[in-house]
């Protein structure tokens, strides 16, 4: 009895009275969307931080994070612009900031801040030339149902050499605003001026693993954006790649969190030098 | 995986490099002889880790460290034929990097982490059951057959957590093996 008493009894206060499934709980901070095409208007979409739940919360809940009460502005070397806020529905959350008084254009510089309750963030980008694609080449793949999607083009000298493609659903019956092609950011610093980048078809919130597939089916139809971007818009993308492949992975977990150009905040605010291809399957 | 190749991904660049020190006591109570046999072990140790990367510039719990682990393994012989066994193991959870939280960015979420390995797993707790029949014991060679239990308490020990997402719904959850408990029956012959 006295090793029950004097040994087990207390190693196991030990073992299971210090130490749980500990997880931190932290303040919620500024999460700020934001970008700038050449001859675009500015689109941002301004959200706060999700707390960590472990019981499944409905996806629609994320609605919840939206902030639609800041103060957003925009301004160039000459002008300021405060965006107005509007519903949008093909983006999720379903409402952005922007203005139809301020274009964005190649060489100028563009600063952002936003201001709500306590917070304040801020971030300054630049928009590049335009990047344009050759050709796309539409392949068959083992499934009769699927296609491979490749874009060709021809490196610019002039240009930047941060590349990333974005693409668009042509879907009623989920949001659908452009998002990154898995592995769709690329830094050009081959000898070969003639690139051959596949394009594939983003994952979404919407969609399950059931439902998703890389390829384009037969009958799709999307839109897809190419931009030239500048490497601070570059880093935050490959980050961006980086932990959306690597954090779900338990073998190759991702180790560093994202870059930001959003001074108090989360984010990115990116300027883009970006063309449009809509493709039909 | 070509494409994962030949994008600029290097797994290098994936891995954290670095160096460390492990360090601990190790008890043990061993009993032998009657019909009650077995042994009992308590292991304090900590193993830390130290990396090159400029982002981890402290020392860090190694991601396999548990720091108290306490073992006891027992047999109870009733007679010749019938024996039965017990394996307890207890011990504290592993350290891993918990996000600090989410963020709604281009249409998916996305972890922003804490600090590297600063969160632990629920303590591990495990007893396995078995009962033994010999048939048979000539000459130095015996058989028989094993009936055994591997998790008898159905406990969920806990492997990793991970953003999952179900039917429309997300958390961040623990995974754990499919099978919590696994019954099983060998025939065993030793020569």
């Amino acid at each position: 009895m006295w090793f029950l008493k004097y040994f087990l009894i207390p190693l196991n206060f030990l073992l299971f009275a210090c130490q749980g499934d500990d997880l931190i709980d932290v303040s919620p901070q500024l999460v700020v969307e934001g970008w700038i095409d050449n001859g675009g208007f500015p689109v941002v979409i301004v959200t706060t931080t999700v707390p960590i739940r472990k019981e499944y919360t409905d996806v629609s809940s994320l609605e919840d994070c939206l902030v639609r009460w800041a103060k957003v502005t925009v301004s160039d070397e000459d002008t300021t612009v405060v965006l107005t806020g509007k519903v949008e529905e093909k983006y999720f959350p379903s409402y952005i900031y922007t203005t139809g008084q301020l274009r964005g254009e190649a060489g100028k510089c563009y600063r952002l801040t936003v201001e709500y309750g306590d917070f304040f963030a801020e971030a300054e980008t630049t928009v590049p030339h335009v990047a344009r694609v050759d050709s796309f080449k539409v392949e068959p793949t083992n499934d009769e149902t699927l296609c491979q999607l490749t874009a060709c083009l021809t490196d610019d000298s002039f240009s930047s050499n941060y590349y990333a493609f974005f693409v668009m659903e042509n879907a009623s019956d989920i949001p659908s605003s452009f998002r990154l092609s898995p592995q769709g950011i690329f830094l050009d610093n081959a000898e070969d001026s003639v690139l051959r980048i596949p394009v594939y078809m983003p994952t979404s919130l919407f969609k399950t693993p059931e439902n998703y597939s890389r390829y384009f089916s037969v009958g799709d139809s999307v839109i897809v954006k190419f931009v030239n971007m500048d490497s601070v818009s570059y880093n935050f993308w490959k980050s961006f790649e980086d932990i959306r492949m690597l954090s779900r992975n338990p073998l190759f977990p991702a180790l560093d969190n994202m870059e930001s150009n959003i001074r108090g905040g989360l984010g990115y605010w990116c300027g883009y030098g970006a063309s449009y291809y809509p493709v039909k399957f | 995986m070509f494409d994962f190749l030949r994008t600029s991904y290097d797994l290098n660049e994936l891995l954290l490099k670095g160096d460390g020190e492990n360090y601990g006591i190790n008890v043990m109570l061993d009993k032998r002889t009657g019909r009650l046999t077995g042994w009992l072990s308590y292991a304090w140790g900590r193993a830390r880790r130290r990396f090159e990367n400029p982002l981890y510039r402290k020392s860090y719990p190694a991601s396999h460290e548990r720091i108290h682990e306490l073992n006891v393994v027992g047999t109870y012989r009733f007679n010749q034929r019938w024996s039965v066994g017990a394996t307890g193991v207890f011990a504290s959870g592993t350290p891993f990097t918990a996000p600090k939280h989410f963020m709604l960015i281009n249409g998916t979420l996305v972890s922003e982490f804490g600090e590297f390995n600063a969160n632990r797993l629920k303590p591990y707790f495990r007893i396995d059951l078995s009962a033994n029949y010999n048939f048979s014991c000539k000459n130095g060679r015996e058989s028989g057959i094993n009936f055994s239990v591997y998790n008898a308490t159905c406990r969920a020990n806990h492997l990793f957590y991970r953003l999952k997402f179900h039917k429309g719904k997300f958390g961040y959850r623990p995974v754990q093996f499919l099978l919590r408990i696994l019954p099983s029956i060998n025939y065993y012959y030793k020569f």
